[in-house]
């Protein structure tokens, strides 16, 4: 379980997240929404430890962010929006790193690489450098990355960002199964990934999250027939 | 702790040879420490010599060599998202920060051995004191330990890589070319036991008692300790910035 309890953060003088709370089980797929500028790339980061609230807590697993940040995080994987992975080292050498800094054994990275090697269709650029992927194939690569360890949460920021449409269907197909056993946060301002693969959603409005709810629930709160439409009712209503 | 640290290092030190700016670097320092040796000072001339000269400009060359080699080190990991990544990770603050830092230590330690070629080639026609020159390097390398920790958390400030050259630049040049005995001129009562104390704070006072031949403790202690405070330093300041 991942618990937000009350989070706030402010950078400089402007507060970015106002009162958080809200809470993720073992597995699902939940979608976290929001203009631009709500927040959600702050409260991705608040979840990985990367920033530190300034009021609340975060609770993995039953460690505290706060007071044991490292047991916290070996539950949590993370890609964000662009990069993620290092350039000058090969996928394998990439995936190899992202285990070891996991603690990952031998035994593990191995039967996890064949894994996601093959769902992902890795196989092609295992001895390529990172730096000459393809787009598509450079977000298979850092979710590889996050998921080699096998963590109970993991939140991925834009996922289908750039991929073209069977890219798309392939990862969301993916995600989806891998959702059975372990909990997906996802950020995106694509609808048609909601629809697809949501199955409960985050909004997020200038920084305070305004609806948590299954997305029938959502539109019917919205009273409108698809999530897109739902979104601009909840956002500027 | 130390684990995670080495699977930093190893990334590290082999992201350095990844980029042909490594080759450049090291070129750029075998010239460097070779042409201060030989210019302005009557080399030839010496009866005396013993790479004295080349071990004196090692904390000059090292101030230059050493922020363009730790520029990247930060600065990448902002530019590719990758400090996100690693921050996520169950590692702490310091033991990324180590990584990087024995990764660039190592490299000045590949500078020395590659400028050992020169000693080797001076030993075929000259009689030279080769133990001391060999505590020499060890004292150099040390040396540049301290420099490449400063560097790092010059560089831990910055997500762009020319303001963490332009900053590491200019406190590597301020840490080896400070003199500090003036301080002890401000106290004249105890002007001795002040420009002592003053002097044990210089860089270059404690490099120049490593290569006077010496095995000094309490110079080791100076480079142990600033390096281990530097490090420190920039684990909290990468610290400081999630808040």
């Amino acid at each position: 379980m991942l618990e937000v309890k009350g989070i706030r953060k402010y950078l400089g003088d402007r507060e970015i997240l106002r009162d958080i709370s809200f809470s993720l089980s073992d597995n699902g797929i939940t979608a976290l929404l929001g203009p631009n500028g709500a927040g959600k790339t702050t409260l991705m980061r608040l979840l990985i430890g990367f920033y530190e609230p300034d009021f609340g807590d975060i609770i993995i697993n039953g460690y505290s962010l706060d007071a044991n940040r490292i047991k916290a995080v070996s539950h949590v994987a993370y890609v964000p929006e662009s990069g993620g992975i290092y350039p000058e080292m090969t996928v394998f050498e990439y995936l190899k790193f992202m285990a070891d800094i996991k603690h990952v054994t031998q035994a593990d990275f191995a039967a996890n690489l064949a894994d996601l090697a093959s769902s992902l269709e890795l196989h092609q650029v295992m001895e390529q450098k990172c730096e000459t992927l393809s787009k598509g194939f450079s977000r298979r690569v850092a979710i590889a990355g996050a998921l080699i360890s096998n963590p109970k949460f993991l939140i991925l920021d834009e996922p289908c960002e750039g991929l073209d449409v069977k890219q798309k269907v392939n990862l969301r197909a993916f995600l989806k199964k891998r959702s059975r056993s372990c909990a997906i946060l996802i950020s995106t301002h694509i609808m048609e990934d909601v629809e697809a693969m949501a199955d409960r959603i985050l909004l997020l409005s200038s920084g305070q999250l305004i609806c948590d709810a299954e997305p029938q629930e959502l539109k019917s709160k919205a009273n409108k027939l698809s999530i897109e439409a739902s979104f601009f009712s909840l956002v500027q209503g | 702790m130390m684990y995670d640290a080495l699977t930093c290092f190893y990334k590290d030190f082999k992201f350095y040879f990844a980029s042909r700016i490594i080759y450049l670097l090291l070129a750029l320092y075998i010239l460097i420490s070779v042409g201060l040796t030989f210019w302005g000072t009557d080399f030839y001339n010496d009866s005396t010599i013993n790479l004295q000269q080349f071990f004196a400009n090692q904390p000059l060359v090292f101030a230059i060599i050493i922020p363009a080699l730790t520029m990247r080190s930060i600065a990448d990991e902002y530019r590719d998202h990758t400090l996100e990544i690693i921050m996520a990770q169950p590692i702490s603050r310091l033991a990324f920060v180590l990584g990087k830092f024995m990764a660039a230590w190592a490299i000045c330690g590949v500078m020395l051995i590659a400028s050992m070629s020169f000693w080797f080639l001076l030993s075929f026609w000259l009689a030279l004191d080769n133990f001391w020159i060999l505590w020499c390097y060890v004292a150099a390398w040390i040396a540049s330990g301290t420099l490449c920790a400063l560097s790092l958390l010059a560089a831990s400030f910055f997500a762009h890589m020319l303001s963490a050259f332009a900053l590491s630049l200019a406190v590597c040049f301020l840490l080896t070319n400070l003199n500090l005995g003036w301080i002890g001129g401000l106290f004249t009562q105890h002007s001795l036991l002040a420009l002592k104390i003053a002097g044990s704070f210089s860089f270059a006072a404690q490099y120049d008692n490593m290569i006077s031949g010496q095995i000094s403790l309490s110079s080791l202690m100076y480079f142990a300790s600033t390096t281990a405070a530097f490090v420190w330093l920039t684990g909290a300041v990468l610290d400081y910035k999630r808040r």
